[in-house]
């Protein structure tokens, strides 16, 4: 099993806000994320800030096209690999996984080594395709913070891509979409929903899926809950929030 | 071994047989109610029943600090 986030995870910058970041964050951890794409909303503090926060985490945060603005070297790791094993433990699949986020010209940050900008998705997922090619990938996967019509735009050019999982603005696939080779899933926004994505190979080669079973599951209070996860939720209810941390103030 | 001998070997692995199937169904005590998270059983109870596949992926997004159930 594999669990990721495309990224905009972050609530605003406030005391209550940064609470919720936190306990989100810390439920993830729980749950066992692995890889998470970097949003712009969750990186608009600047790198150092994104770091606080996120220290306690053990995420791989990815980002493809964050990128240092003199050098264009993304500031996080472009892509990540995972081994996922199924949960009989009889399958590993070998999963590539990039994060894009929308184009932006006019986003400007403080990084890690002066000012980070967004580079433009596609140039850039191509250059970590062609690294995975040299990674023994089975599977390639690309966390998408942007328009699902741009996604679609760089699945159609760039082969090779087996999923899209994205998130923008709300939009969820409906019905089976797809670009290129790729199969497109928005699963909405406000952890409204879950998208859920059962893949079976033709056999034991993984070099063909024999075929996909995609859900988007909403999650209703119908779903009961896990109660050492609902303790969890309302011990950060009442917590109170801390006082915003001011730089350079006495 | 005589026919009533066999008729009671019979009955009595009969009776076994039957108190091993009851003593299956018979439900399992509830488990205790967690102290605290069980991140392992979180995570399993995600995954509905069904054929297991090759690689299971679950994703969210812009979820943006939201911790309860909308609405």
């Amino acid at each position: 099993m594999l669990l990721l986030d495309s990224g905009n995870f972050s609530d605003n910058p406030t005391p209550a806000g940064d609470l919720k970041t936190k306990g989100l964050l810390q439920a993830m951890d729980r749950l066992e994320y692995q890889v998470v794409n970097v949003g712009e909303r969750d990186i608009r503090m600047g790198y150092a800030e994104f770091t606080r926060r996120t220290a306690d985490t053990p995420f791989q945060y990815i980002s493809a096209n964050i990128v240092d603005r003199k050098t264009k070297q993304p500031i996080f790791p472009p892509h990540a690999v995972v081994d996922a094993v199924s949960s009989d433990g009889k399958t590993s699949v070998r999963v590539g996984v990039i994060g894009i986020v929308r184009y932006n010209p006019t986003f400007l940050k403080s990084g890690p080594n002066g000012n980070i900008v967004i580079a433009h998705p596609r140039e850039r997922v191509q250059a970590e395709m062609l690294a995975l090619s040299k990674k023994n990938v089975d599977v390639v996967v690309l966390l998408a913070g942007l328009n699902k019509s741009d996604a679609k735009v760089i699945a159609g050019e760039v082969p090779g891509i087996d999923f899209v999982l994205g998130s923008y603005g709300g939009m969820v696939t409906a019905a089976e979409e797809t670009a290129g080779n790729a199969t497109i899933l928005y699963c909405g926004n406000r952890g409204q929903r879950i998208g859920e994505t059962r893949v079976f190979f033709t056999d034991d080669t993984k070099q063909e899926l024999e075929s996909r079973t995609n859900m988007l599951h909403v999650l209703t209070r119908h779903y009961p809950p896990d109660l050492g996860m609902l303790e969890f939720v309302n011990s950060i209810r009442r917590e109170p929030p801390k006082p915003a941390v001011t730089q350079g103030g006495s | 071994m005589t026919r009533a001998s066999i008729r009671m070997l019979l009955g009595l692995l009969a009776l076994a047989a039957l108190s091993l199937t009851l003593a299956q169904r018979k439900p399992q005590p509830a488990p205790a109610s967690p102290a605290g998270p069980d991140p392992a059983s979180a995570r399993r109870s995600l995954i509905a029943a069904g054929e297991t596949p090759d690689l299971f992926l679950l994703y969210t997004g812009d979820v943006i600090g939201y911790l309860d159930p909308c609405g």
